[in-house]
């Protein structure tokens, strides 16, 4: 009797091994993880530079809507920082880099954080005018 | 007056010695029969008797003594008689051997058409209390794994993310043994249902077992005597064993 039990649950194991529940549940979907595998959960469209102010606006989109703010680093330095809760607006899709030198062709990106997580964009290099 | 008592002594004498000549000696046997009720007795081939506890008045000597009744075997053995004594005989009576195996078979009919199974209902309701309890369990690690997949996707912080991870893991295998366990003991139930059901099957056609039993009239025979000198025809019943 011993045997024909053992062997009914090892032929259940084998039953649930083929089941497809929480199967194909990624986890690599967060764009604040490192192992994200997906595409970019922001991007920069475009950047401008105004004339008036001399700042370097950077027009960017997010396509992930879990958030806390967008940072912009320049060559990899963090130069401005715009939060959800404060002044960055649904319809707010650009930041301004206040102290670019003209003539000098910068690496920009913009990243989404979260806590203490960060998710770039892909680099932009753009010349102040 | 001499000759006439003479003759008297001599009368007397000789009627003492016929007397005690003609007295027909006597002895007893005692017949106790063990293991069957009132069989029937043959001594001498003569006589049909049923007896269990009986004292026999038998002249001395050897007898040939049958005992059967149907369903048994035949005793067929002598005893001796002994003039003005009794002897004890103890027969113990044997089943035949087909009337044993029929004991036996339906000793056997009625152990399972009177045999309830209670174990296996108690078993199944166990195994499918068992198997519900196993999939609520189940289900629960279900909500948890998506719950934590639903904290990774929320959350900013790798270390967040990894723990998230892991605890999805972990409640996704805990699902897995719970999911098992459940499959097994619905296997199990079945199993023990259809166990079940055969038996109840068994029980309701198993049949009694068939014995004929032979009929003390059918050892009756009808016997015929012609007597050639009085032209009559005398007729007897005997039983045969």
């Amino acid at each position: 009797m011993k045997y024909p039990i053992f062997s009914l649950f090892i032929f259940s194991l084998f039953v649930t091994s083929c089941s497809k529940k929480l199967d194909n549940i990624p986890f690599n979907d967060n764009p604040y993880d490192n192992d994200y595998t997906g595409a970019k959960a922001i991007r920069i469209d475009s950047i401008h530079n105004n004339n008036s102010t001399g700042q370097n606006i950077i027009y960017f989109t997010r396509l992930f809507t879990n958030n806390d703010g967008v940072r912009l680093y320049r060559n990899g330095v963090k130069k401005n920082t715009i939060t959800n809760s404060v002044n960055f607006g649904i319809n707010a899709i650009s930041i301004g880099d206040n102290s670019p030198t003209s003539g000098t062709t910068y690496t920009y990106d913009v990243r989404l954080f979260l806590g203490s997580g960060e998710a770039a964009s892909d680099p932009y290099s753009y010349t102040t005018p | 007056m001499k000759k006439f008592t003479t003759g008297l002594i001599i009368v007397f004498i000789c009627f003492f010695i016929s007397e005690n000549f003609a007295q027909i000696d006597k002895g007893y046997v005692r017949l106790k029969i063990q293991n069957a009720r009132k069989p029937l007795c043959k001594i001498d081939d003569s006589l049909a008797i049923r007896v269990n506890d009986t004292t026999l008045t038998l002249t001395p000597g050897s007898h040939r003594i049958k005992i059967w009744i149907p369903t048994t075997s035949l005793i067929d053995t002598s005893v001796f008689v002994k003039t003005n004594d009794t002897s004890q005989y103890i027969f113990k009576v044997n089943y035949t051997r087909e009337y044993t195996k029929y004991l036996n078979d339906y000793s056997k009919y009625r152990q399972i058409r009177k045999q309830r199974w209670f174990i296996s209902p108690f078993f199944i309701i166990g195994s499918v209390g068992g198997a519900l309890m196993a999939n609520t369990k189940a289900n629960n690690y279900v909500y948890k794994a998506l719950r934590n997949k639903e904290e990774y996707s929320s959350a900013g912080s790798q270390s967040l993310m990894d723990a998230s991870e892991a605890s999805f893991l972990e409640n996704k295998k805990k699902f897995r043994r719970y999911e098992a366990i459940e499959i097994g003991l619905y296997s199990v139930a079945g199993i023990l249902t259809a166990n079940y059901i055969r038996l109840l099957v068994k029980q309701h056609h198993t049949l009694p077992p068939n014995y004929k039993e032979e009929k003390l009239l059918s050892r009756i025979k009808l016997n015929t005597y012609p007597d050639f000198a009085t032209r009559k025809l005398f007729l007897g019943l005997s039983i045969n064993f």
